[in-house]
Protein backbone atom coordinates (compact mmCIF):
# COMPACT_ATOMS: atom_id res chain seq x y z
CA UNK A 1 0.00 0.00 0.00
CA UNK A 2 1.16 3.71 -0.57
CA UNK A 3 2.77 5.37 2.22
CA UNK A 4 0.54 8.03 2.02
CA UNK A 5 -2.39 6.01 2.39
CA UNK A 6 -1.57 4.07 4.86
CA UNK A 7 -0.95 7.19 7.07
CA UNK A 8 -4.40 8.36 6.07
CA UNK A 9 -6.17 4.90 7.05
CA UNK A 10 -4.05 5.36 10.67
CA UNK A 11 -5.30 8.77 11.19
CA UNK A 12 -8.75 7.72 10.49
CA UNK A 13 -8.36 5.57 12.92
CA UNK A 14 -7.50 7.70 15.76
CA UNK A 15 -10.26 9.98 14.57
CA UNK A 16 -12.65 7.28 15.28
CA UNK A 17 -10.85 6.67 19.04
CA UNK A 18 -10.86 10.19 19.58
CA UNK A 19 -14.74 10.76 18.33
CA UNK A 20 -15.44 8.16 20.58
CA UNK A 21 -13.79 9.69 24.08
CA UNK A 22 -15.57 12.83 23.07
CA UNK A 23 -19.17 10.77 23.01
CA UNK A 24 -18.39 9.14 26.09
CA UNK A 25 -18.09 12.65 27.23
CA UNK A 26 -20.12 14.79 26.13
CA UNK A 27 -23.23 12.25 24.76
CA UNK A 28 -23.46 11.01 21.82
CA UNK A 29 -27.01 12.82 21.01
CA UNK A 30 -25.26 15.88 21.37
CA UNK A 31 -22.11 14.66 19.22
CA UNK A 32 -24.96 13.90 16.00
CA UNK A 33 -26.25 17.22 17.01
CA UNK A 34 -22.46 19.05 16.38
CA UNK A 35 -21.07 17.61 12.75
CA UNK A 36 -17.48 17.10 14.28
CA UNK A 37 -15.05 17.14 11.40
CA UNK A 38 -10.98 16.96 11.91
CA UNK A 39 -10.97 21.16 11.81
CA UNK A 40 -13.98 21.49 15.13
CA UNK A 41 -12.03 23.37 17.94
CA UNK A 42 -12.45 21.74 21.14
CA UNK A 43 -13.71 24.56 23.11
CA UNK A 44 -15.43 26.53 21.02
CA UNK A 45 -17.62 23.96 18.26
CA UNK A 46 -17.68 21.17 21.03
CA UNK A 47 -17.91 23.88 23.98
CA UNK A 48 -15.72 21.53 25.90
CA UNK A 49 -14.36 23.34 29.47
CA UNK A 50 -11.25 22.45 31.13
CA UNK A 51 -12.80 20.00 32.90
CA UNK A 52 -13.76 18.13 30.14
CA UNK A 53 -10.59 18.45 28.37
CA UNK A 54 -9.04 16.91 31.27
CA UNK A 55 -11.09 13.89 31.33
CA UNK A 56 -10.40 13.22 27.44
CA UNK A 57 -6.92 13.74 27.79
CA UNK A 58 -6.69 11.01 30.65
CA UNK A 59 -8.90 8.77 28.48
CA UNK A 60 -5.78 9.48 25.81
CA UNK A 61 -3.75 8.46 28.28
CA UNK A 62 -5.30 5.50 29.20
CA UNK A 63 -5.88 4.45 25.21
CA UNK A 64 -2.13 5.13 24.39
CA UNK A 65 -0.11 4.92 27.39
CA UNK A 66 3.56 5.65 27.47
CA UNK A 67 3.60 5.63 23.52
CA UNK A 68 2.03 8.71 23.57
CA UNK A 69 3.11 11.82 25.88
CA UNK A 70 -0.37 13.65 26.05
CA UNK A 71 -0.34 14.96 29.35
CA UNK A 72 3.02 16.58 28.86
CA UNK A 73 1.63 18.34 25.47
CA UNK A 74 -1.33 19.37 26.85
CA UNK A 75 -0.06 20.49 29.99
CA UNK A 76 2.18 22.79 28.57
CA UNK A 77 -0.47 24.18 26.10
CA UNK A 78 -0.68 27.98 26.65
CA UNK A 79 -3.70 29.44 27.01
CA UNK A 80 -4.35 30.31 23.93
CA UNK A 81 -3.68 27.48 21.92
CA UNK A 82 -5.84 25.63 24.46
CA UNK A 83 -8.64 27.47 23.22
CA UNK A 84 -7.68 27.15 19.43
CA UNK A 85 -6.81 23.17 19.68
CA UNK A 86 -8.41 21.22 17.12
CA UNK A 87 -9.20 17.57 16.39
CA UNK A 88 -6.63 17.66 13.67
CA UNK A 89 -4.06 18.47 15.89
CA UNK A 90 -4.61 16.02 18.52
CA UNK A 91 -4.91 13.59 15.86
CA UNK A 92 -1.54 14.48 14.09
CA UNK A 93 0.03 14.49 17.58
CA UNK A 94 -1.00 11.12 18.28
CA UNK A 95 0.15 9.58 14.77
CA UNK A 96 3.47 11.20 14.90
CA UNK A 97 4.07 9.93 18.21
CA UNK A 98 2.93 6.74 17.13
CA UNK A 99 4.89 6.45 13.65
CA UNK A 100 7.06 9.27 13.19
CA UNK A 101 9.87 8.45 15.10
CA UNK B 1 -10.17 51.95 67.29
CA UNK B 2 -8.26 51.19 64.32
CA UNK B 3 -9.59 51.94 60.65
CA UNK B 4 -9.78 49.39 57.87
CA UNK B 5 -10.67 49.48 54.91
CA UNK B 6 -11.84 46.68 51.77
CA UNK B 7 -11.13 47.39 47.73
CA UNK B 8 -14.08 45.98 45.88
CA UNK B 9 -15.02 44.90 42.30
CA UNK B 10 -18.62 45.86 41.45
CA UNK B 11 -19.88 42.54 41.61
CA UNK B 12 -21.85 41.22 44.36
CA UNK B 13 -20.55 37.98 44.85
CA UNK B 14 -17.06 39.71 45.45
CA UNK B 15 -18.70 42.42 47.68
CA UNK B 16 -21.02 40.35 50.16
CA UNK B 17 -18.66 38.38 52.35
CA UNK B 18 -16.58 41.84 52.62
CA UNK B 19 -19.86 43.12 54.26
CA UNK B 20 -20.09 40.56 56.43
CA UNK B 21 -16.69 40.86 57.69
CA UNK B 22 -16.99 44.60 58.21
CA UNK B 23 -19.98 44.03 59.48
CA UNK B 24 -17.97 42.06 62.49
CA UNK B 25 -15.31 44.50 62.92
CA UNK B 26 -17.57 47.91 62.88
CA UNK B 27 -19.44 45.83 65.47
CA UNK B 28 -15.55 45.64 67.32
CA UNK B 29 -15.68 49.54 67.54
CA UNK B 30 -13.78 49.90 64.39
CA UNK B 31 -14.47 52.41 61.14
CA UNK B 32 -14.48 50.54 57.89
CA UNK B 33 -14.65 52.02 54.41
CA UNK B 34 -15.51 50.09 51.07
CA UNK B 35 -13.48 51.49 48.04
CA UNK B 36 -15.73 50.85 45.19
CA UNK B 37 -17.74 52.19 42.36
CA UNK B 38 -21.33 52.97 42.27
CA UNK B 39 -23.45 50.32 41.88
CA UNK B 40 -26.85 49.96 42.31
CA UNK B 41 -28.06 48.30 46.09
CA UNK B 42 -24.97 49.22 47.63
CA UNK B 43 -25.68 51.53 49.78
CA UNK B 44 -28.79 49.89 51.40
CA UNK B 45 -26.68 46.77 52.17
CA UNK B 46 -24.10 48.31 54.32
CA UNK B 47 -23.71 47.49 57.29
CA UNK B 48 -24.49 50.41 60.11
CA UNK B 49 -21.34 52.61 60.45
CA UNK B 50 -19.90 51.69 57.28
CA UNK B 51 -18.83 54.28 54.49
CA UNK B 52 -18.20 54.34 50.55
CA UNK B 53 -15.65 55.40 49.42
CA UNK B 54 -16.53 56.30 45.53
CA UNK B 55 -14.38 55.45 42.69
CA UNK B 56 -14.79 57.12 40.01
CA UNK B 57 -14.73 54.39 36.52
CA UNK B 58 -14.60 56.89 33.22
CA UNK B 59 -16.34 54.35 31.30
CA UNK B 60 -19.26 54.35 33.50
CA UNK B 61 -21.14 57.07 31.70
CA UNK B 62 -24.33 56.06 29.58
CA UNK B 63 -22.75 55.36 26.11
CA UNK B 64 -19.58 53.42 27.49
CA UNK B 65 -22.08 51.06 29.35
CA UNK B 66 -24.16 50.26 26.39
CA UNK B 67 -21.00 49.68 24.12
CA UNK B 68 -19.78 47.39 27.12
CA UNK B 69 -23.27 45.79 27.08
CA UNK B 70 -22.93 45.47 23.56
CA UNK B 71 -20.14 43.74 23.45
CA UNK B 72 -20.89 40.97 26.45
CA UNK B 73 -23.74 40.58 24.67
CA UNK B 74 -22.19 39.37 21.29
CA UNK B 75 -18.94 37.86 22.81
CA UNK B 76 -19.10 34.04 23.51
CA UNK B 77 -18.17 34.30 27.03
CA UNK B 78 -18.27 30.75 27.72
CA UNK B 79 -15.96 27.84 28.56
CA UNK B 80 -11.97 28.58 28.85
CA UNK B 81 -12.11 31.76 26.45
CA UNK B 82 -13.86 33.65 28.99
CA UNK B 83 -10.60 33.61 30.85
CA UNK B 84 -9.25 35.41 28.65
CA UNK B 85 -12.02 38.04 28.20
CA UNK B 86 -12.49 38.28 31.71
CA UNK B 87 -8.47 39.52 32.44
CA UNK B 88 -7.98 41.25 29.10
CA UNK B 89 -11.31 42.93 28.56
CA UNK B 90 -12.29 43.94 32.30
CA UNK B 91 -9.92 42.74 35.38
CA UNK B 92 -6.97 43.91 33.95
CA UNK B 93 -8.27 47.30 32.35
CA UNK B 94 -10.93 48.37 35.11
CA UNK B 95 -7.63 47.62 37.88
CA UNK B 96 -5.48 49.89 35.79
CA UNK B 97 -8.18 52.64 35.56
CA UNK B 98 -8.54 52.40 39.55
CA UNK B 99 -5.25 52.37 40.88
CA UNK B 100 -4.48 56.12 41.56
CA UNK B 101 -7.85 56.75 43.22
CA UNK B 102 -7.37 54.07 44.97
CA UNK B 103 -4.01 55.29 46.23
CA UNK B 104 -5.04 58.71 46.52
CA UNK B 105 -8.32 57.26 48.95
CA UNK B 106 -5.71 55.25 50.99
CA UNK B 107 -3.61 58.55 51.27
CA UNK B 108 -6.44 60.66 52.48
CA UNK B 109 -7.93 57.70 55.16
CA UNK B 110 -4.56 56.43 56.17
CA UNK B 111 -6.09 52.76 56.91
CA UNK B 112 -4.54 50.54 59.69
CA UNK B 113 -4.78 47.52 57.13
CA UNK B 114 -6.06 47.38 53.60
CA UNK B 115 -8.78 44.37 52.52
CA UNK B 116 -8.92 43.73 48.70
CA UNK B 117 -10.23 41.45 46.83
CA UNK B 118 -8.15 39.31 45.02
CA UNK B 119 -9.12 40.53 41.46
CA UNK B 120 -8.95 44.02 42.78
CA UNK B 121 -4.86 43.91 43.61
CA UNK B 122 -4.61 47.53 42.51
CA UNK B 123 -5.51 47.67 46.13
CA UNK B 124 -2.53 45.65 47.11
CA UNK B 125 -0.22 47.78 44.62
CA UNK B 126 -1.68 50.81 46.10
CA UNK B 127 -1.19 49.26 49.57
CA UNK B 128 2.41 48.25 49.10
CA UNK B 129 3.62 51.43 47.87
CA UNK B 130 2.19 53.34 50.63
CA UNK B 131 3.49 50.22 53.06
CA UNK B 132 0.19 49.72 54.75
CA UNK B 133 -0.65 45.71 55.71
CA UNK B 134 -2.26 44.10 53.18
CA UNK B 135 -4.92 40.94 53.20
CA UNK B 136 -6.23 39.21 50.34
CA UNK B 137 -10.43 38.13 50.00
CA UNK B 138 -10.27 35.16 48.17
CA UNK B 139 -14.16 35.10 46.98
CA UNK B 140 -13.78 32.61 43.48
CA UNK B 141 -11.16 30.20 45.30
CA UNK B 142 -10.26 28.62 41.90
CA UNK B 143 -8.06 31.39 40.95
CA UNK B 144 -6.05 30.12 43.60
CA UNK B 145 -5.93 26.97 42.53
CA UNK B 146 -4.29 25.37 39.59
CA UNK B 147 -5.98 22.78 37.99
CA UNK B 148 -2.84 19.71 37.79
CA UNK B 149 -3.22 18.97 33.75
CA UNK B 150 -3.57 22.26 32.83
CA UNK B 151 -1.29 24.21 34.75
CA UNK B 152 -1.15 27.10 32.55
CA UNK B 153 -4.10 28.20 33.09
CA UNK B 154 -3.52 29.12 36.27
CA UNK B 155 -0.06 30.31 35.46
CA UNK B 156 -1.98 32.48 32.35
CA UNK B 157 -3.70 33.98 34.93
CA UNK B 158 -1.27 34.67 37.19
CA UNK B 159 1.04 36.24 34.87
CA UNK B 160 -1.51 38.88 33.57
CA UNK B 161 -1.62 40.22 37.41
CA UNK B 162 2.01 39.87 38.13
CA UNK B 163 2.41 42.37 34.65
CA UNK B 164 0.19 44.47 35.85
CA UNK B 165 2.09 44.60 38.89
CA UNK B 166 5.54 45.31 37.37
CA UNK B 167 3.84 48.17 35.21
CA UNK B 168 3.44 49.98 38.51
CA UNK B 169 6.42 49.55 39.52
CA UNK B 170 6.12 45.81 41.69
CA UNK B 171 9.92 44.64 41.88
CA UNK B 172 8.29 40.88 42.16
CA UNK B 173 8.15 37.94 40.01
CA UNK B 174 4.91 36.68 41.89
CA UNK B 175 1.54 37.67 42.90
CA UNK B 176 1.44 40.09 46.11
CA UNK B 177 -0.92 38.16 47.53
CA UNK B 178 2.48 35.80 48.52
CA UNK B 179 3.30 38.88 50.32
CA UNK B 180 0.31 39.52 51.97
CA UNK B 181 -0.03 38.97 55.92
CA UNK B 182 -3.35 36.81 54.80
CA UNK B 183 -4.58 35.53 51.85
CA UNK B 184 -8.84 35.12 53.75
CA UNK B 185 -10.37 32.32 51.40
CA UNK B 186 -14.16 31.96 52.36
CA UNK B 187 -14.25 28.36 51.89
CA UNK B 188 -13.01 24.95 53.79
CA UNK B 189 -9.89 23.20 52.25
CA UNK B 190 -12.06 20.07 52.37
CA UNK B 191 -14.18 21.78 49.28
CA UNK B 192 -11.65 23.71 48.13
CA UNK B 193 -9.42 20.10 47.14
CA UNK B 194 -5.56 19.26 47.96
CA UNK B 195 -3.01 22.25 47.90
CA UNK B 196 -0.02 23.34 48.70
CA UNK B 197 -0.53 26.60 50.01
CA UNK B 198 1.33 28.49 52.39
CA UNK B 199 0.25 29.09 56.05
CA UNK B 200 -0.95 32.50 54.87
CA UNK B 201 -3.59 31.22 53.52
CA UNK B 202 -6.72 30.96 55.84
CA UNK B 203 -9.67 28.91 54.52
CA UNK B 204 -12.40 30.62 56.82
CA UNK B 205 -15.33 29.14 55.48
CA UNK B 206 -18.24 31.18 53.79
CA UNK B 207 -19.45 34.00 56.05
CA UNK B 208 -23.14 35.18 55.06
CA UNK B 209 -24.06 36.96 58.50
CA UNK B 210 -25.85 40.55 58.39
CA UNK B 211 -27.03 40.97 54.96
CA UNK B 212 -30.44 42.40 55.31
CA UNK B 213 -33.35 41.56 53.51
CA UNK B 214 -33.42 43.79 50.54
CA UNK B 215 -36.20 41.25 48.22
CA UNK B 216 -39.84 41.18 48.47
CA UNK B 217 -41.00 37.54 48.70
CA UNK B 218 -44.42 35.38 47.65
CA UNK B 219 -43.91 33.79 51.31
CA UNK B 220 -48.04 33.24 51.14
CA UNK B 221 -47.81 31.14 47.70
CA UNK B 222 -44.38 29.70 49.06
CA UNK B 223 -46.17 28.05 52.04
CA UNK B 224 -49.32 27.54 50.27
CA UNK B 225 -47.23 24.54 48.44
CA UNK B 226 -47.33 22.15 51.90
CA UNK B 227 -44.64 19.63 51.88
CA UNK B 228 -43.54 19.17 48.99
CA UNK B 229 -40.04 19.37 47.72
CA UNK B 230 -38.96 23.11 47.31
CA UNK B 231 -36.08 23.86 44.29
CA UNK B 232 -34.33 26.91 43.59
CA UNK B 233 -33.01 27.96 40.79
CA UNK B 234 -30.70 30.67 39.46
CA UNK B 235 -27.90 31.16 37.37
CA UNK B 236 -26.30 34.04 38.80
CA UNK B 237 -27.19 37.99 38.28
CA UNK B 238 -24.15 38.25 35.55
CA UNK B 239 -25.12 36.67 32.48
CA UNK B 240 -27.76 38.50 30.23
CA UNK B 241 -27.88 36.90 27.23
CA UNK B 242 -30.03 34.99 25.07
CA UNK B 243 -29.28 31.75 26.19
CA UNK B 244 -30.67 32.17 29.36
CA UNK B 245 -34.20 32.16 27.72
CA UNK B 246 -33.72 28.38 26.34
CA UNK B 247 -32.01 27.51 29.85
CA UNK B 248 -35.45 29.07 31.39
CA UNK B 249 -37.75 26.93 29.33
CA UNK B 250 -36.08 23.90 30.23
CA UNK B 251 -36.51 24.33 33.48
CA UNK B 252 -39.97 25.21 32.94
CA UNK B 253 -40.80 22.03 30.97
CA UNK B 254 -39.06 19.96 33.38
CA UNK B 255 -40.87 21.12 36.75
CA UNK B 256 -44.06 22.56 35.46
CA UNK B 257 -45.93 18.98 35.56
CA UNK B 258 -44.35 17.85 38.98
CA UNK B 259 -45.15 17.77 42.98
CA UNK B 260 -42.04 20.07 43.27
CA UNK B 261 -42.28 23.66 44.17
CA UNK B 262 -39.85 25.83 42.24
CA UNK B 263 -38.48 29.60 42.68
CA UNK B 264 -36.83 30.82 39.98
CA UNK B 265 -34.93 33.51 40.41
CA UNK B 266 -35.56 35.50 36.89
CA UNK B 267 -37.34 37.81 34.82
CA UNK B 268 -40.98 36.91 35.16
CA UNK B 269 -41.26 38.42 31.23
CA UNK B 270 -39.14 35.50 29.92
CA UNK B 271 -41.99 33.41 30.90
CA UNK B 272 -45.40 32.87 29.19
CA UNK B 273 -46.99 31.07 31.60
CA UNK B 274 -45.88 30.32 35.15
CA UNK B 275 -47.51 27.29 36.79
CA UNK B 276 -49.02 27.33 39.93
CA UNK B 277 -46.03 25.14 41.42
CA UNK B 278 -43.55 28.11 40.14
CA UNK B 279 -42.37 31.51 41.48
CA UNK B 280 -40.21 33.51 39.65
CA UNK B 281 -38.88 36.61 41.03
CA UNK B 282 -35.77 39.10 39.63
CA UNK B 283 -34.46 38.72 43.03
CA UNK B 284 -35.48 36.37 45.73
CA UNK B 285 -34.22 36.59 49.85
CA UNK B 286 -31.71 33.95 49.00
CA UNK B 287 -30.42 33.59 52.80
CA UNK B 288 -33.97 33.56 53.87
CA UNK B 289 -35.35 31.03 51.62
CA UNK B 290 -32.34 28.24 52.11
CA UNK B 291 -33.79 26.81 54.72
CA UNK B 292 -36.69 25.99 53.69
CA UNK B 293 -35.31 24.20 50.61
CA UNK B 294 -34.29 20.55 49.64
CA UNK B 295 -32.01 21.28 46.69
CA UNK B 296 -31.07 24.12 44.58
CA UNK B 297 -29.67 24.48 41.16
CA UNK B 298 -27.36 26.54 39.65
CA UNK B 299 -24.76 28.31 37.70
CA UNK B 300 -22.13 26.80 40.12
CA UNK B 301 -21.36 30.60 41.15
CA UNK B 302 -18.76 29.73 44.17
CA UNK B 303 -21.62 32.28 46.85
CA UNK B 304 -24.94 30.13 45.86
CA UNK B 305 -23.29 26.83 45.75
CA UNK B 306 -21.36 28.13 49.74
CA UNK B 307 -24.06 29.49 50.58
CA UNK B 308 -26.03 25.91 49.91
CA UNK B 309 -24.15 24.11 51.33
CA UNK B 310 -24.06 25.89 54.38
CA UNK B 311 -26.98 25.06 54.59
CA UNK B 312 -26.27 20.94 54.04
CA UNK B 313 -28.37 21.22 50.74
CA UNK B 314 -27.14 19.78 47.68
CA UNK B 315 -27.27 21.39 44.03
CA UNK B 316 -27.58 20.41 40.60
CA UNK B 317 -24.78 22.47 39.10
CA UNK B 318 -24.91 23.73 35.58
CA UNK B 319 -21.53 26.09 34.86
CA UNK B 320 -21.91 28.58 32.52
CA UNK B 321 -18.26 30.37 32.39
CA UNK B 322 -15.42 31.86 34.40
CA UNK B 323 -14.07 29.64 37.39
CA UNK B 324 -17.51 27.46 37.70
CA UNK B 325 -16.35 24.63 35.90
CA UNK B 326 -14.24 24.46 38.90
CA UNK B 327 -16.67 24.74 41.58
CA UNK B 328 -18.91 22.20 39.83
CA UNK B 329 -16.61 20.00 40.16
CA UNK B 330 -15.86 20.47 43.56
CA UNK B 331 -19.27 19.89 44.13
CA UNK B 332 -18.88 16.40 42.40
CA UNK B 333 -16.12 15.53 44.14
CA UNK B 334 -17.37 16.29 47.36
CA UNK B 335 -20.70 14.02 46.36
CA UNK B 336 -22.73 17.15 46.99
CA UNK B 337 -24.62 17.50 43.77
CA UNK B 338 -24.31 16.70 40.51
CA UNK B 339 -23.00 18.47 36.94
CA UNK B 340 -25.17 19.26 33.83
CA UNK B 341 -23.96 21.09 30.81
CA UNK B 342 -25.41 24.69 30.62
CA UNK B 343 -26.15 25.00 26.37
CA UNK B 344 -26.54 21.25 26.02
CA UNK B 345 -28.94 19.51 29.04
CA UNK B 346 -32.43 18.49 28.23
CA UNK B 347 -35.17 18.97 30.60
CA UNK B 348 -35.15 15.29 30.86
CA UNK B 349 -32.03 15.48 32.48
CA UNK B 350 -32.87 18.06 34.76
CA UNK B 351 -35.71 16.56 36.20
CA UNK B 352 -33.80 13.38 36.66
CA UNK B 353 -30.91 14.76 38.13
CA UNK B 354 -33.55 16.40 40.38
CA UNK B 355 -35.14 13.53 41.53
CA UNK B 356 -31.87 11.65 42.09
CA UNK B 357 -30.81 14.04 44.56
CA UNK B 358 -34.29 14.07 46.12
CA UNK B 359 -34.49 10.65 46.41
CA UNK B 360 -31.15 9.61 47.70
CA UNK B 361 -30.00 10.91 50.68
CA UNK B 362 -26.25 10.46 50.32
CA UNK B 363 -26.32 13.92 48.50
CA UNK B 364 -27.44 16.02 51.71
CA UNK B 365 -25.26 13.88 53.59
CA UNK B 366 -22.09 14.76 51.76
CA UNK B 367 -23.32 18.28 51.71
CA UNK B 368 -23.92 18.38 55.60
CA UNK B 369 -20.02 17.06 55.80
CA UNK B 370 -18.87 20.05 53.57
CA UNK B 371 -21.05 22.76 55.70
CA UNK B 372 -19.32 20.96 59.25
CA UNK B 373 -16.21 21.64 57.58
CA UNK B 374 -17.11 25.31 56.68
CA UNK B 375 -18.23 25.72 60.28
CA UNK B 376 -14.57 24.62 61.26
CA UNK B 377 -13.24 27.30 59.15
CA UNK B 378 -14.74 29.73 62.01
CA UNK B 379 -16.21 32.25 59.49
CA UNK B 380 -16.63 35.56 60.76
CA UNK B 381 -15.07 35.69 63.52
CA UNK B 382 -12.05 34.06 62.34
CA UNK B 383 -11.68 36.28 59.40
CA UNK B 384 -12.10 39.37 61.14
CA UNK B 385 -10.12 38.24 63.86
CA UNK B 386 -6.86 37.74 61.21
CA UNK B 387 -7.50 41.11 60.12
CA UNK B 388 -6.95 42.55 64.08
CA UNK B 389 -3.78 40.41 64.41
CA UNK B 390 -2.40 43.23 62.09
CA UNK B 391 -3.23 45.71 64.87
CA UNK B 392 0.51 46.83 66.25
Amino acid sequence: MDRNLDSEKSKEIIHEQLLQFVTEIIGSDVVEELNITKESIFTKDLEMDSIEIVAFAEKVRVQYGTAVDFTSWISNMELEGLINLSFSQVIDFIYNSLYVK
Amino acid sequence: MAKFVFVVPPLEGHINPTLSVGWKLLGRGHDVRWICVEMEGLMEKLPKGGKILLLHHPDLDDDARNELKKKLLSFNIQGIESLKFLYEEQIIPFNQYMLNEIEFYLKDFKPDVVVYDQQMFAGAVAAYRLKIPFVASVTAPSSIKSIEALPKLHEWENNQVITFQQRNGIPFDERLDEHADFVLVYTSSLFFGEHTLPQHYKFVGPVTESRPNQHAFDWERFHSWGDIPKILVSIGTTFSFKEKINFFLKVLEAFKSEKIGVVVVSDPDLFDEIPSNFIIQKRVPQLQLLPYLQLVVCHAGQNTVSESLSHGIPLVTIPIAYDQSQVAESVVQTGAGIRLKFNRFRSQELRNAVYEILNNKVYAENAGIVRDSFIQGGGVNAAAGYIEELLG
